[in-house]
């Protein structure tokens, strides 16, 4: 593809706002959160989803009329008849008519298409998935209920506290320590892996097990699923991933700070987390295709590795937000938060204006770039054909009458002044057929000695400027 | 029931067989229930090396066992040396697998062999007399072997 036929691609309106409006709103939710402190975990984490819900708006604002691309795929003459008599064999009348233009996908539809198939299929399969799949591929054992009664006893209580359904307790074999959740409402099942067991003590484990239930309660399995789907949709923009999990990281602190307030010594969970980041420095890395394939089926795990990409926050962000009482998270600037939502505004018209700009040069771009595609394949000699303007539509009319060598224009139809009036040829044929050329597409073929009148103006097609 | 202790191995990596029920059945005699029972999965299984989980499902389809039962007695067949394990990473991350130290008959063959020096070192010249009198000898016959299972014996001290 040459570079004109990538912009070309880039310029789909879809696709460009949808990565325009992601970035801006990714940016201003990020100054937002940053510089207004009073914001809670929880409006942050959902804050976070906006992003990722603008560009599956503009998709489907958007489509499908602005994601039909129309090209010139090969252009090609079709004799419909010839003349009778008993010339007719020696003079065959050139009835010829264009058949070329047809309508495609462009490439960013394509992907377009691919991310919001396959974000509904994610999100469908997640909501009717069944939890005992997940235990079946995760191998998940239930532990029977003479197995780590304390655990039970407590998860069942703070289960009450929370007003939640006791969910299922499960272990995997792995030696690395980790605890995930796995389902949601009364499906769900907290996990400890037998490296937890070995590592921690049992308060230790009781305050992981808190951690999860408030992931539970937070209805966390949803979060996720929905964060997942729309980051799906943009898939092709590496944004969308860092949106998604700056979202889930808000999420793991709502949920530690849910935990403190069920524990009677929230140390603990401090203590349990700076054991399980410790030793996991030095375990071996899991695969990457393992972690990807667990982490769809887990809704929190503790088990993760700090990076840009990472659902967890850094360890001592979790630390501080642990010990740092709640209600100290309450104070804020009244001067930071005037900056952010001043910088935010400036940032949302600053993307309109460019999104409008675009929006022009769009336009002119693509219609140019079609219509330089119509000249590469257009064949010599050419067609000779009159026209007729419907409200919406060219029509071509029926074969014109035999006239000797004429001058042909062959006219595109662009908004751009580029490619207008462009092609002339000599040819004595004259033909047509009723064939239709809707609106939109690129071409006109016109014969300026042909009994027809010339077209002057193209107020007929919308969006275009007719030069002929 | 009457268990004996016998004496503790000590050289590293050799079978450890802690005690010997009179009572027992076949491998409970040198095992408990529980720990013969996965022995018995273990050299009955066609996979090896073979995981905890693996094993819990072999047992929990004819005996209603808990996993960390399971678990808790497989590492203490390998403390006795009878089970030998390394971790594997997998699908499931790191765990750990399992196999036998010695094929069934080698241990069987051990074991036997540990009660009988034990009870011969304790006992000497009336284990040679019980053995001859168990055996389906004439009175000649019988009285040889007793004197060179003696001799034998009191050369072993």
């Amino acid at each position: 593809m040459s570079f004109e036929g990538i912009l070309n691609q880039i310029f789909q309106p879809y696709f460009y706002y949808s990565v325009i409006f992601l970035v801006v709103s990714f940016t201003c939710v990020k100054i937002l959160t940053r510089y207004c402190s009073f914001i809670s975990q929880r409006t942050k984490s959902l804050l976070y989803i906006f992003p990722l819900a603008l560009p599956l708006a503009v998709m489907l604002a958007a489509f499908p009329s602005t994601s039909i691309q129309t090209t010139v795929q090969q252009l090609k003459t079709i004799n419909i008849g010839s003349a009778g008599g008993p010339f007719g064999p020696f003079f065959p009348p050139p009835a010829q008519v264009i058949t070329s233009t047809s309508t495609v996908l462009s490439v960013t539809g394509i992907i377009c298409y691919i991310g919001l198939i396959a974000g509904a299929l994610f999100a469908l399969s997640m909501v009717l998935s069944d939890d005992r799949l997940a235990r079946r591929v995760l191998r998940v054992i239930l532990i029977s209920p003479q197995e780590h009664q304390w655990l039970q006893a407590k998860v069942t209580e703070s289960s009450k506290k929370l007003a939640i359904a006791p969910p299922k307790i499960g272990v995997v074999e792995d030696l690395r320590p980790n605890a995930f959740t796995i389902g949601y409402g009364r499906r769900a099942t907290i996990v400890f892996s037998i490296g937890l067991f070995n590592l921690l003590s049992r308060e230790e484990v009781v305050a992981v097990a808190s951690h999860e239930l408030a992931h539970v309660k937070n209805n966390d399995f949803f979060f996720k699923t929905i964060s997942n789907a729309l980051t799906t949709v943009s898939f092709f923009n590496p944004l969308a991933y860092i949106s998604s999990s700056t979202a889930q990281r808000e999420r793991e602190m709502l949920a530690d700070e849910r935990a403190v307030e069920l524990l009677e010594k929230p140390s603990a969970l401090a203590n349990a987390l700076a054991k399980i980041c410790k030793a996991l420095q030095n375990l071996p890395k899991e695969g990457s295709l393992a972690n990807f394939s667990s982490n769809l089926l887990v809704s929190s795990s503790v088990l993760h590795r700090v990076g840009i990409l990472s659902t967890h926050p850094r360890l001592d962000m979790r630390l501080r937000n642990i010990s740092v009482p709640k209600t100290k998270h309450k104070h804020w600037s009244r001067r930071n938060t005037h900056l952010a939502l001043a910088l935010s505004i400036f940032l949302i018209i600053s993307a309109v204006a460019v999104s409008l700009a675009m929006a022009d040069l769009q336009v002119n771009f693509t219609a140019d770039f079609a219509a330089s595609q119509v000249m590469k394949t257009i064949p010599t000699p050419f067609i000779v054909t009159g026209y007729q303007l419907g409200p919406s539509n060219l029509t071509i009319l029926p074969p014109a009458p035999f006239n000797g060598e004429q001058s042909i224009h062959v006219l595109i139809y662009s908004p751009s002044p580029t490619y207008r009036n462009i092609y002339t040829e000599t040819g004595d044929n004259a033909a047509a057929s009723g064939q239709e050329i809707a609106t939109g597409e690129f071409f006109i073929v016109h014969s300026q000695n042909s009994p027809y009148p010339p077209m002057q103006t193209n107020d007929h097609l919308p969006g275009s400027v007719w030069m002929g | 029931m009457i268990v004996m202790r016998l004496h503790a191995m000590t050289e590293d990596k050799k079978p450890e067989f802690s005690q010997y029920n009179i009572d027992g059945k076949a491998l409970e005699a040198f095992l408990g229930p529980l720990e013969a029972n996965v022995m018995e999965s273990i050299w009955g299984s066609r996979k090896t090396p073979i995981t905890v989980r693996e094993i819990y499902e072999a047992l929990k389809k004819t005996r209603g066992l808990a996993y960390t039962t399971v678990m808790s007695t497989m590492d203490r067949l390998f403390e006795k040396h009878l089970l030998d394990r390394k971790i594997e990473k997998g699908r499931g991350g790191l765990y750990y697998v399992y196999w036998p130290a010695l094929e069934k008959q080698s241990f069987q063959k051990s074991a036997v062999r540990e009660v009988l020096s034990s009870l011969i070192d304790n006992f000497g010249d009336v284990v040679a007399n019980c053995l001859v009198d168990e055996t389906s000898l004439n009175e000649e016959d019988r009285k040889t072997l007793k004197e060179q299972l003696n001799r034998n014996i009191a050369k072993k001290k």
